[in-house]
C-alpha cells in the first residue's frame, strides 16, 4: 500500500498549460502577434512566421472531435485503457488530448466536445495527476 | 549499389548489436565484391543504441581509419543514411562506402518521438500505434475502408515474409487471426503491429566508374532520393511531398514504380502510403488491397520482402533492409517472391518526429 503518513497531492500534469479563469479551466495556447495565429502547446517562437512576439491565449473550451482511439496497452507509467483524440477547436488548433470516457457512445466525428480536467494516471509517490480531457457536450448544455 | 546484404531479423538477445552488423556488413562487401580495404568512409544508421555504434562496427571489420558517420533519424535513420552516403559518392568526394544500418530492440509498444518532460510524452500520448490508429479511425470515416482491409495488408506481407529468408516472421495468419488478436489500439490489433526484432543491414555504394573493378552484377543506380520533415501550413501531407521531390529527381512517376518498399509499421500505414505515393486516387487504398494489386503478382507490388509486418522494424535497419530488398528485386535475385521483370524500385520510411525519406532505384 501507499505510505498513508504523507498526504498525497493533486499535480497537473505540465505547469502552464491549463488554467482556471473565472472558476472555468481553459487550456492555455499561444498567439503569435504578428500572423495572429493560435498554437498549443504554448510555444515561445511561431513556427510559421518565426517572430518572437507572441502572447498567452485562453482557448476555446470546445472543440469538434476529428478522430479518436483507445489505448489498449499503455506506455508505462500509465494504466489502459484510456481514449485518446484530435480536437479540434474555432481558433484552427488541434489538440491531441484524452477522452474523459474511452466507453462514451455514440462519439461521432464533427460532434462537439468540451473541455474537463481529469485525472491522467498517479504518478509514484500516489499523487493524483491532472490534465486536460474533452467528452461530449451534454445534450442542449 | 555495388553490393547488399543482411542478418536475418530476429531476437538475439545473446548478441551486440556490432555483432549483427557485421555480419550484414560482410555479406554486403562479399555481394560485392569490395575487399573493406577500399571502403574510404562508412555511415552507421541506429536509434536507440548508445554512442558511436559505427565506431563499434568498424573496429570489427578492421581499424583502416577511414571516416565513420553514426545516423539517427527516427525510423528513417537507414534511408537517410543511403542518401547521404549517396550524396558524398555522387559528388565525388569518395568512389566506395558502405551503409550499415543495424538495431537491437526493446520491449514493448513503439513509443513516438516526444521529448523527455515534452506534453506527449507526460499525457502518455507517445504511443505510435495511437497515433495511426487515429489515421485509421479518420480514413474509416471518411472513405469507408474497413478493418478487413487493413487486416488484409497484415495478411498479404506476412504471406511474403514467409518467402524471405531474412524476415523475423514465417508464419501465415488468415484475415480472421489478424482481427481475432490482441487488441492494441482501436481498430489496430496485435498482428497489424510491425514485430519488436533486431537485425542489420548493409550496402555498398561505388561510383559508377569503379563499379565494374568489383563485380559484373545488374547495375542499380539511385535515381532519386528526398527527405523531408513536417512543413506547418502544408497542404500536402508529409509522405506526398516526399514522394514528389523523389519523383522529380528521378524524372519518374507512380505509373513507372515496379514495386516498393514502404513503412507499413501498422497496417493502415500501407493503406495511406498507397495513396501519397500516388499508386491510386486518395481513399481508395482499400480497393488496392482488395483487388490484390500490390502483391507480388500484381501490377504493383508492395512489400514483397514481407515489408515491416512480417520481416521486421529495427529501426536504424529498416531503410537499409529495404534497399536490399529493391536490389535483389531488381537484379532478378529474389528468389520465391521475384516480382516480373522489374526496372525501378522505390523505398519509402516514416519516422517518429515527422520525417520521411523516399529513395528510387533504376537498373
Ligand atoms: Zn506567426
Ligand atoms: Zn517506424
Amino acid at each position: 500500500m501507499d505510505d498513508t503518513s504523507k498526504p498525497h497531492k493533486t499535480l497537473p500534469i505540465k505547469e502552464g498549460i491549463f488554467k482556471i479563469k473565472d472558476g472555468q479551466y481553459f487550456l492555455v495556447g499561444t498567439r503569435c502577434k504578428s500572423c495572429r495565429r493560435h498554437l498549443y502547446p504554448p510555444v515561445e517562437i511561431c513556427p510559421f512566421c518565426f517572430v518572437r512576439d507572441v502572447e498567452e491565449a485562453y482557448l476555446s473550451r470546445r472543440g469538434k472531435l476529428q478522430a479518436w482511439t483507445v489505448v489498449w496497452v499503455p506506455p508505462a507509467g500509465f494504466e489502459a485503457p484510456y481514449g485518446v483524440a484530435y480536437v479540434d477547436l474555432p481558433e484552427k488548433v488541434r489538440v491531441f488530448a484524452h477522452l474523459a470516457d474511452y466507453k462514451a457512445d455514440g462519439l461521432k466525428p464533427g460532434m462537439e466536445m468540451e473541455l474537463v480536467i481529469g485525472k491522467i494516471k498517479v504518478d509514484r509517490e500516489g499523487n493524483e495527476i491532472i490534465g486536460p480531457k474533452f467528452r461530449p457536450v451534454a445534450n442542449g448544455g | 549499389m555495388a553490393g547488399v546484404g543482411m542478418h536475418k531479423c530476429g531476437r538475439y538477445p545473446e548478441k551486440t548489436c556490432s555483432e549483427l552488423a557485421v555480419v550484414a556488413a560482410v555479406n554486403a562487401l562479399d555481394d560485392a565484391n569490395v575487399p573493406w580495404g577500399d571502403v574510404q568512409a562508412a555511415y552507421a544508421s541506429h536509434v536507440a543504441q548508445g554512442v558511436s555504434v559505427g565506431e563499434a562496427i568498424c573496429e570489427k571489420l578492421g581499424l583502416t581509419g577511414i571516416p565513420i558517420l553514426n545516423v539517427e533519424n527516427a525510423c528513417a535513420s537507414g534511408s537517410t543514411a543511403v542518401r547521404e552516403a549517396f550524396y558524398a559518392v555522387g559528388h565525388g568526394v569518395y568512389d566506395v562506402v558502405l551503409v550499415i544500418g543495424v538495431e537491437k530492440m526493446g520491449r514493448g509498444v513503439l513509443g513516438g518521438a516526444g521529448e523527455e518532460g515534452g506534453l506527449e510524452r507526460l499525457l502518455g500520448l507517445n504511443v505510435m500505434p495511437a497515433l495511426y490508429a487515429l489515421k485509421a479511425n479518420e480514413h474509416m470515416h471518411k472513405y469507408g475502408t474497413t478493418k478487413e482491409q487493413m487486416a488484409k495488408v497484415s495478411v498479404k506481407n506476412h504471406k511474403n515474409g514467409c518467402l524471405n529468408p531474412y524476415s523475423h516472421f514465417q508464419k501465415e495468419f488468415t484475415v480472421e487471426e489478424v482481427l481475432a488478436s490482441r487488441m492494441i489500439c482501436d481498430p489496430i490489433t496485435l498482428l497489424q503491429c510491425c514485430p519488436t526484432s533486431d537485425g542489420a543491414a548493409a550496402a555498398v555504394i561505388c561510383a559508377e566508374d569503379v563499379v565494374r573493378k568489383y563485380n559484373y552484377k545488374t547495375k542499380v543506380f539511385i535515381a532519386g532520393t528526398a527527405l523531408q520533415t513536417e512543413k506547418y501550413g502544408s497542404e500536402q501531407d508529409l509522405t506526398s511531398r516526399t514522394a514528389q521531390v523523389a519523383y522529380e529527381m528521378a524524372g519518374l512517376g507512380p505509373k513507372d514504380i515496379s514495386l516498393a518498399e514502404v513503412h507499413d509499421a501498422f497496417t493502415i500505414g500501407e493503406i495511406l502510403h498507397y495513396e501519397s505515393l500516388g499508386f491510386c486516387p486518395r481513399g481508395e487504398g482499400g480497393r488496392l488491397i482488395d483487388e490484390g494489386r500490390t502483391e507480388i503478382s500484381g501490377d504493383i507490388p508492395v512489400n514483397p520482402s514481407g515489408g515491416l509486418q512480417s520481416r521486421g522494424h529495427p529501426l536504424g535497419m529498416t531503410g537499409v533492409a529495404q534497399v536490399c530488398e529493391v536490389v535483389w528485386q531488381l537484379r532478378g535475385e529474389a528468389q520465391g517472391r521475384q516480382v516480373k521483370d522489374p526496372r525501378v524500385g522505390l523505398t519509402h520510411t516514416q519516422g517518429a518526429g515527422g520525417v520521411c525519406s523516399v529513395n528510387i532505384f533504376v537498373r
